[in-house]
């Protein structure tokens, strides 16, 4: 690939994080520690404070306690440009800025690169060139937006926070609204991202495809991590009971061994 | 795509221009010189193109050149100039608003400055004409305030109650606006009618001179404004990941595009829906980069305007018609297209 | 119907009167309260009852029947629309009248005030069916914003034509202009008389409808399924609403906000059912006006506040406080 290889390693350590949300306590005390590389994924049932912690990390929210840090600099010490430069987030159903075309939406991606007269150089052509082709989006470049499928979109949309080249990538529910082979797709294209070497920190809904797709999962419920580990280690009866109210059975994927969640069904 | 670049010290300036984009720029800028040309040429007096060219150079008689320099001139380039301010007004409240009907003139902004002059001139009749442009600038500030201070500075709360806001103080503004010229005698409250209404009609050099001044200071603004401005259009989360201070984007365009509308209200009335029609049509000419963008965005705010004042002042003979009326007229229809247009996309 | 009911209009009854009393004692040349009962009671010959039989007894009938008119009208359309924010004038129905006076008047020579109710209803319902088409249009405007996004283009077009024709024609701006800020000065008994009658079949038939608008307040589908005739139900509050905002328009022209206000006002004090919010409307509107209009001649006198500037002041705040009630 010809992306530049990334400045920082992509650490981030959370520790005692709580976040206030009106009245409601959203996080309450928050340890984590996302290892660089790799894909982690965030589970856990609506309200639980998944988002919450991905949006606090990407400073969109502010935390009322604790520490959040990359690569051993707290991210309330950078300027919006310099955390900018370490990660990106994609948020959950972003807006569809009408008549854009997937060249500017993409290019979007590079200001935090660029100066006050620099609109353009031969680093940004680059990174745009590789981040449209790492997510197979080139033969739309000079599209609008608009014009695309809902998988397609989202693939545009990833293409832009590639473009920013940072070495952790942030994802709320990127396979929310997609149908299930643009699912599985997507979240192919996330892993490859990782095994390259970038540090994701992705918010999922759907349990399996955690399980098929991420190195580490970390089951949250009520502001709390309750479980982190390995999908083998986390997908377990009593955890899914505990986490998610869930009666179900583990079984191991005959073809790939990864741990497959089967409610039970009382018929 | 073809695109045409240019940088210099090292790549530390450096702009691109999609070649389809600046074809177009260049079609508008022709169309701009010709609609001053059909502005000098047309008129009451008899006085044709080529007396009024003869005159720019001073060698038409007295007569032709009054009217073509003194009348003619100042006019089509003031209506150009406050056509094109309220065209990038209208494009930073849709950016900033997230709201593809934004109009400086639907949401009260350019009532208020509208108001703000009426009041001047019922309090302090003699104030000199600069104050105007002050008074206008403070009126269309505080209906934004107002409309903000109501609404927040978050997109959450910006998009559909900011509109219903601003129709609502837009409504009670020109009611006031209404009542006051009731207040007035009926000649200066039917000059004031005409003003309201949005015309060109008396422009001299002076606000030639105004409206240039502020087009001037337009234009760097813009090259600042385009990137925060293509930023907020996705979302205040995904801005502030790309290292924008969406807030302080927010507020500074918002500042920006109120002194937009006040600088073009101030010279000639309250234009209806320039402000919302020109960012739109300048998408749909070239899917263009947000500087470019805004730049197709004047011109097409400049053509819109200075046709409307041509429209206006030849279609009903003797009697002229302010160019607000016109771009009303035209406008309002185009507006209930592009709101069928967003509504449907929206419910599928 | 409750006792809290009762009391609360045999309230606003009293309140009437004395808004009543008040505003025909009031004014540039103020009438004590005995001279005024005298007045309308044994009629009189002097100054004063003069003044109250020629110009203010008109003006506080114009007031009442305006004010009730615009409030029946502004209720029917938020039930019959399910909007909280329809009213005559955002809902381009003031708009639409106002051009077709002054269009009569100045293309067509018609101004015989018989016929202004009669051309002010013709625009209005010509304003109500172009924002209806184009809310339709736009799938039918389940939210708040589509038909007052549709009412405010529909606004501006026909605002734009009436100024249009106020610019041709210098003469007949002058005697429109007063009246097309909102304004009850200079209303005489026999334009009173002339649309008394449009006001009264209107609240009428909007007394008749009334009560069915509840029962449409549960959607047009669960209403179908209560045997409700909505169709029939919506072509009857049109009319009634067409009916009202004309005479409101003809007596005090176009009055911005007074649809919306009191209506809301009603239904904090009575509730959301449209048999009794109807007739409080009526009651709490002629109030209103006539409050209003007292006031504007009194606070600067002997100058005028025009009632259109009052209206406005009250009725902005409560716009505002709808929205954020909803948000």
């Amino acid at each position: 690939m010809a992306q530049t290889a990334p400045k920082t390693n992509g650490r981030v350590v959370v520790r005692g994080l709580s976040v206030q949300r009106g009245a409601v306590h959203a996080l309450r005390g928050v340890d984590l520690d996302v290892a660089p590389g790799g894909m982690t994924a965030l589970l856990g049932r609506n309200g639980c404070g998944k988002s919450t912690l991905l949006k606090t990390i990407a400073r969109i929210l502010r935390p009322a306690a604790g520490t959040i840090a990359i690569d051993g600099t707290p991210v309330d010490r950078l300027s919006p440009r310099a955390a900018a430069q370490r990660m990106a987030l994609l948020p959950q159903a972003p807006i569809l800025p009408e008549g854009m075309r997937v060249r500017d939406l993409v290019a979007q991606g590079r200001h935090p690169h660029r100066g006050l007269v620099r609109h353009w150089s031969p680093a940004d052509d680059a990174a745009i060139a590789a981040a449209m082709q790492a997510t197979d989006v080139a033969q739309f470049a000079d599209r609008p937006l608009e014009a695309l499928s809902g998988g397609q979109r989202q693939r545009c949309w990833i293409a832009m926070t590639l473009a920013q080249d940072t070495p952790i990538l942030l994802l709320d529910e990127p396979t929310t609204y997609l149908d299930l082979s643009v699912q599985l797709e997507i979240m192919g294209l996330l892993a490859r991202l990782a095994r390259e070497g970038r540090t994701i920190l992705v918010v999922l809904h759907e349990l399996n495809l955690a399980a098929a797709f991420a190195d580490r999962i970390v089951m949250m419920r009520d502001g709390r991590i309750d479980a982190e580990g390995t999908p083998d280690a986390v997908m377990t009866a009593p955890v899914l009971s505990r986490v998610f109210g869930l009666d179900a059975r583990v079984i191991a994927d005959p073809e790939t061994g990864r741990p497959v969640c089967l409610p039970r069904t009382a018929a | 795509m073809s695109v045409l670049r240019a940088s210099g010290l090292g790549h530390r300036v450096a702009f691109e221009v999609p070649a389809r984009g600046a074809a177009m720029l260049a079609g508008l800028a022709s169309l701009i010189g010709a609609l001053l040309l059909a502005s000098l040429a047309s008129g009451s007096a008899d006085v044709g193109l080529g007396d009024a060219l003869a005159a720019l150079v001073g060698a038409a008689s007295d007569r032709a050149d009054l009217v073509a320099t003194e009348f003619r001139l100042p006019r089509a380039l003031t209506a150009l100039m406050a056509g094109g301010l309220l065209a990038l007004s209208g494009a930073l409240l849709q950016g900033t608003t997230l709201n593809p009907l934004a109009d400086p003139a639907l949401v009260g902004v350019s009532q208020g400055a509208g108001l703000a002059v009426i009041v001047l001139a019922v309090l302090m009749p003699a104030a000199p004409d600069a104050w105007r442009a002050l008074a206008a600038f403070f009126g269309g500030l505080s209906a934004a305030v107002v409309i903000l201070s109501l609404t927040g500075m978050r997109s959450g709360g910006v998009q559909t109650r900011f509109l219903l806001t601003g129709i609502g103080l837009a409504a009670f503004l020109s009611a006031m606006t209404t009542a006051l010229l009731t207040y007035g005698r009926i000649s200066e409250a039917h000059e004031a009618l005409g003003w309201l209404a949005g015309s060109v009609r008396s422009a001299s050099w002076d606000e030639v001179w105004r409206s240039a001044l502020a087009t001037a200071a337009a234009f760097p603004i813009c090259m600042l404004a385009a990137r925060p401005l293509a930023a907020l259009r996705l979302g205040d989360d995904l801005a502030a990941s790309l290292g924008h201070r969406v807030i302080r984007a927010r507020i500074a365009l918002l500042l920006a595009s109120v002194a937009f509308a006040a600088a073009s209200v101030s010279v000639v009335g309250p234009v209806a829906f320039v402000g919302l029609l020109a960012p739109h049509a300048a998408r749909r000419l070239a899917h263009a980069g947000p500087g470019l963008h805004l730049a197709l965005t004047w011109a097409i705010g400049a053509c819109l305007a200075a046709a409307a004042d041509l429209v206006g002042r030849t279609a009903f003979g003797p009697v002229q018609i302010p160019a607000g009326l016109v771009t009303a007229l035209v406008g309002a229809p185009c507006f209930a297209l592009l709101m069928l247009r967003t509504h449907r996309k929206e419910t599928p | 119907m409750s006792a809290r009911t009762l009391i609360w209009q045999a309230g606003l009854g009293l309140l009437l009167l004395g808004a009543l009393a008040w505003h025909l004692g009031a004014g540039a040349h103020s009438v004590p309260m005995r001279s005024v009962l005298q007045t309308l009671l044994a009629g009189g010959e002097s100054y004063e009852a003069a003044v109250i039989a020629e110009i203010r007894l008109p003006r506080a009938l114009g007031a009442m029947l305006a004010g009730a008119a615009l409030s029946a009208a502004g209720a029917l359309m938020q039930g019959a629309t399910r909007n909280p924010l329809a009213e005559p004038g955002l809902f381009g129905l003031l708009a639409g009248a106002a051009l077709a006076v002054v269009a009569g008047q100045s293309l067509l020579g018609l101004d015989a005030p018989v016929l202004l109710p009669v051309l002010a209803a013709l625009g209005a319902l010509g304003g109500a069916l172009m924002v209806w088409g184009l809310t339709a249009a736009a799938g039918g405007g389940a939210g708040m914003l589509t038909p007052v996004l549709a009412g405010a283009a529909v606004t501006a077009f026909l605002a734009a034509l009436t100024m249009l024709l106020n610019l041709l024609d210098e003469r007949g701006f002058e005697d429109l202009r007063i009246w097309l800020s909102g304004s009850l000065a200079g209303l005489r008994m026999p334009v009173v008389a002339i649309v008394a009658p449009w006001t009264l079949a209107g609240l009428a038939a909007a007394l008749v409808v009334a009560p069915k608008l509840t029962v449409l307040s549960l959607g047009d589908e669960a209403a179908h399924a209560l045997g409700v005739p909505v169709a029939r139900i919506r072509a009857l509050a049109l009319a009634a609403v067409v009916l009202l905002t004309a005479s409101a328009m003809a007596l005090a022209g176009p009055l911005a906000f007074v649809g919306l206000t009191v209506p809301h006002a009603a239904r904090l004090i009575f509730g959301t059912g449209y048999a009794r919010l109807l007739p409080a409307s009526v009651l709490l509107g002629a109030i209103f006006l006539l409050a209003a209009d007292a006031l504007g001649r009194t606070v600067i006198a002997p100058a005028e506040v025009s009632s259109g500037i009052l209206t406005a002041l009250v009725g902005a705040p409560v716009f505002v406080l709808l929205l954020r009630a909803r948000a």
